[in-house]
């Protein structure tokens, strides 16, 4: 196995919101992590890149603990994207991006040629060329979302996390950040786990679904496994019906009511 | 210099370069007027001439000093306050609007009454009572990131707090504290060579510990999830930030007292000209900084002849307003 998560207990205060939580994740595979609000997701993601610390548990990368990396070699290996970010109204696409190259700098140093060549490289990728110079708060929001995942590639990663990467954005904006996200993925390898809060989206995207309730890995699969009428039921509390994309091979669901 | 930000930075350079000349040109003004005023010419033959009499004491004997200390004074402030607002993320942070200040001046006091004898170390004990506020002041403004309104009015309160304390101890030892003039007057009017020589220590390292910053306070500013996940330990960057910013808010309290509004208004002005890069960031609030104080101070000399007014007065009229259009810019944006 890649790396995961093995019985992770977090708690703020009194309530306890991941308890004893494990999952692993495959090599090379989009994961979506879905669930309902507060249950523990965006936690779980932020143990990734050692902001928080579970009270009992590890996430562990190739059988080792993350917390035996040291910060900047585990910043060379997996990108964390918060859901939320905010950045100085004058920082432009191009310098934003470029931020991605600190865990491969040695102290004191500055970017060499190879740095800011693979920071084009992301740019191009990314399709962010012609924003290089714009401020990235000039952006409009599918644009923003694209320039923050291009920092987090220009870490260049072998995991890519991402915190609900589609919040706030309109459904050509999702469609285009998803299918970066996958191309980035299938062309360069990149394994991607992210909290999706469309189950849809996440399975026409998603290799896999891991579904997060009470505090537990609740049942992980294909998307195909996964949704079905009696998964919604239990982990989001509605009744739906789910049908089979064939164009896409991939189901999908239409809602009835809340139980 | 700048490390990411490719663009514009010529133009940021000529910026710079012309924030020096500006400090330069305070500086000649600084040394050449107040109860008597000189010519370039005077000043130059009372800096390099020792046999130049009067000439020679008052200007390099007096007021040299002082526009020194004037300049230190305001580059410990500036730098203090660029640092507090990328710690808490926040430009109405400063070392007087968070009561860092305060803390340095009353754990000064308590030196100075507890330990007279150990008067010289008055900058450890101000950087003691400065950091350990600006701890508590992160901690009781900081909820998932820092709550500005929370962040003032734990600065207000504390501030309020430590500065009754530092009434009882005037009132009840005031033999103790006939020592450390400037410190307890709040102003540049005893700036001496020794207050000099006194406080460079502590301000040139803080200085140089600010070197090595820029890079990853930028990282900070991009909040502390993604600077997590770009590497960086923000918890301990944060406690460095803080041990530095502390460092320099006292130094300048050691000798010039609390004056206010220096670290709130020059990086604010510093980065509406050169913009939010530290790199750029650093170096224009340290000219800057030293300009104002040597310019305020030169005013405050001149205003209200043959009387002076401290510098701490001149700022406070200056800052207090600017604060408020902080204050009501930001209510606006709703921020």
């Amino acid at each position: 196995m890649y790396f995961g998560f093995e019985d992770i207990h977090i708690a703020y205060g009194d309530k306890k919101v991941l308890r004893g939580l494990s999952a692993d994740f495959e090599k090379g595979s989009i994961t979506a992590l879905v669930g309902p609000n507060g249950c523990g997701k965006s936690s779980l993601l932020r143990i990734l890149s050692r902001g928080v610390r579970p009270q009992r548990g590890t996430a562990w990368l190739d059988g080792r603990d993350i917390r035996s990396y040291r910060r900047r070699e585990l910043a060379q290996r997996i990108a964390v994207l918060p859901q939320l970010h905010s950045a100085p109204g004058d920082i432009d696409v191009r310098t934003l991006i470029s931020y991605g190259r600190y865990p491969h700098l040695r102290p004191g140093r500055r970017p060499t040629p190879k740095d800011m060549a693979r920071v084009d490289a992301v740019m191009a990728h990314t399709g962010l060329c012609q924003l290089a110079d714009q401020p990235v708060a000039s952006l409009s929001g599918g644009e923003r979302q694209r320039a923050w995942i291009a920092l987090a590639v220009c870490q260049d990663p072998e995991i890519l996390v991402l915190d609900e990467p589609t919040t706030y954005l309109d459904v050509s904006h999702q469609v285009d950040v998803l299918e970066m996200v996958r191309r980035l993925n299938r062309e360069q390898g990149i394994t991607v786990v992210m909290v999706l809060h469309d189950l849809n989206l996440a399975a026409r995207y998603a290799d896999r679904l891991c579904a997060i309730k009470d505090g537990v890995l609740y049942l992980s699969g294909s998307p195909a496994e996964v949704m079905t009428d009696g998964f919604l039921r239990e982990v989001f509390g509605v009744t739906a019906h789910v049908y089979e994309d064939e164009i896409n091979g991939c189901p999908y669901f239409i809602p009835e009511k809340v139980v | 210099m700048p490390l990411f930000n490719r663009t514009k930075t010529p133009q940021k350079r000529l910026i710079l370069l012309v924030l020096l000349l500006l400090y330069l040109a305070s500086l000649l003004v600084g040394v050449g007027v107040g109860a008597n005023r000189y010519t370039a010419g005077q000043v130059l033959s009372g800096l390099l001439n020792p046999n130049s009499g009067n000439l020679y004491t008052i200007i390099s004997g007096v007021r040299l000093p002082r526009v020194l200390v004037a300049s230190l004074v305001g580059v410990c402030l500036s730098l203090s306050g660029c640092i507090l607002q990328g710690v808490m993320r926040n430009d109405l942070a400063s070392p007087s609007t968070i009561g860092v200040t305060a803390g340095a001046s009353f754990a000064g006091y308590l030196l100075l009454v507890a330990m007279p004898h150990m008067a010289h170390l008055l900058p450890i004990g101000a950087f003691a009572g400065a950091f350990a506020t600006t701890l508590l002041i992160y901690a009781l403004s900081n909820q998932d990131g820092v709550n500005p309104a929370r962040m003032i009015l734990s600065g207000l309160a504390v501030s309020a707090m430590l500065g009754a304390f530092n009434d009882i101890i005037r009132l009840f030892w005031s033999e103790n504290l006939a020592g450390a003039t400037g410190f307890l007057v709040g102003g540049l009017g005893g700036a001496t060579w020794r207050q000099l020589w006194g406080i460079l220590p502590y301000a040139l390292a803080g200085l140089a510990a600010c070197l090595l910053l820029p890079r990853r306070l930028n990282l900070l500013m991009l909040g502390d999830e993604v600077a997590e996940s770009l590497g960086l330990h923000t918890e301990a960057f944060r406690l460095l930030l803080i041990a530095i910013s502390s460092l320099l808010a006292a130094s300048a309290v050691s000798v010039a007292g609390i004056i206010s509004f220096v670290g709130l208004i020059v990086p604010h002005i510093a980065r509406l000209l050169v913009g939010s890069d530290y790199h750029h960031l650093f170096p224009a609030s340290v000219l800057l900084g030293a300009v104002t104080l040597v310019a305020c101070d030169t005013v405050g000399r001149v205003i209200i002849l043959p009387g002076e007014m401290p510098v701490s007065v001149i700022m406070a009229f200056i800052g207090a307003p600017f604060f408020l259009y902080l204050l009501r810019r930001k209510a606006k944006k709703g921020g």
